[in-house]
């Protein structure tokens, strides 16, 4: 440790084309700053983006991304390397900004009840709708919706996750993922319906 | 190429992010520095603590000559 206070902190240019993984080794061998600043400003957007859509508070984004960047800069030892480092990212991202929702309570309950009408919509069609969204509604129907529903929505539409990565990151079976995908559109839809009028499906 | 506006969103959430970003750089590098210094607190002092504990159990006492039969 005191070796490397006082090894000169430079990172080489070369560190730039750094692979997450490489950066990750780096920084745990020479515990070099630098190497975990790269990660920082590789990965702050996404997972400030995440947590402001999920907390729904620019300050409260703020902190969340510090404290998780904290957390995991404390884990980085334990990345083993079976995910994709930003999955893994994300995952805490996600965990974290539900477990804060869930201690302060704030999540919205969503009473969906009839499912009937959109359960012979074609899926891809479905998907279609949802992503062409305007901005401004979708920012609208994505508030309204309970924290689980709406990061499943952004891990498989914002972070282009496969079904696989969302079971590992939520520790669930492809079908509880698949089928808390389609009651996420169902509610998504539904939401929708509710605030416009050009109704989807 | 297929509209996806959940990632049109999250680009303009980044841009209207400003400043925030340096901010927090800057708190999470004094965190890192935090624990850089406690971990080195840890290297130099913990091995002194064993010793004083090992003393303090009486490692070096000298075996009463008494208690032998």
């Amino acid at each position: 440790m005191i070796i490397n206070l006082l090894n000169p902190i430079i990172v080489s240019s070369s560190s730039k084309t750094m692979t997450d993984e490489e950066a990750v080794e780096q920084y745990l061998i020479t515990q070099n700053v630098n190497y975990f600043n790269l990660i920082y400003d590789r990965y702050t957007n996404k997972v400030y983006a995440k947590c402001i859509s999920m907390l729904k508070d620019n300050e409260a984004a703020e902190d969340a991304t510090q404290e998780i960047f904290v957390k995991i800069l404390l884990s980085l030892s334990r990345f083993t390397g079976k995910s994709k480092f930003s999955t893994w990212i994300y995952s805490i991202t996600y965990n974290y900004c539900i477990d804060m929702i869930r201690r302060d309570k704030k999540d919205i309950e969503v009473a969906v009840n009839d499912f009937s009408r959109i359960d012979h919509v074609d899926d891809n069609l479905l998907d279609a709708e949802i992503l062409e969204t305007n901005i401004f509604r979708l920012k609208v129907v994505l508030n309204h919706m309970n924290v689980e529903d709406k990061s499943i929505l952004m891990m498989k539409y914002q972070d282009d996750l496969s079904i696989r990565e969302i079971c590992e990151m939520l520790n669930k079976t492809e079908s509880a993922v698949k089928m808390k995908i389609l009651r996420a559109k169902e509610k998504f839809i539904k939401i929708y319906n509710e605030h416009y009028n050009d109704k989807v499906s | 190429m297929a509209v996806n506006n959940f990632k049109e969103l999250e680009n303009q959430i980044i841009e209207e992010r400003g400043s925030g970003d340096e901010d927090t750089k800057r708190k999470v590098n004094s965190n890192i520095g935090f624990f850089n210094f406690i971990s080195t607190l840890i290297d130099l002092y913990l091995p002194k603590v064993g010793d004083v504990l090992k003393s303090m159990a009486g490692e070096n006492e000298v075996p009463n000559k008494n208690n032998k039969k």
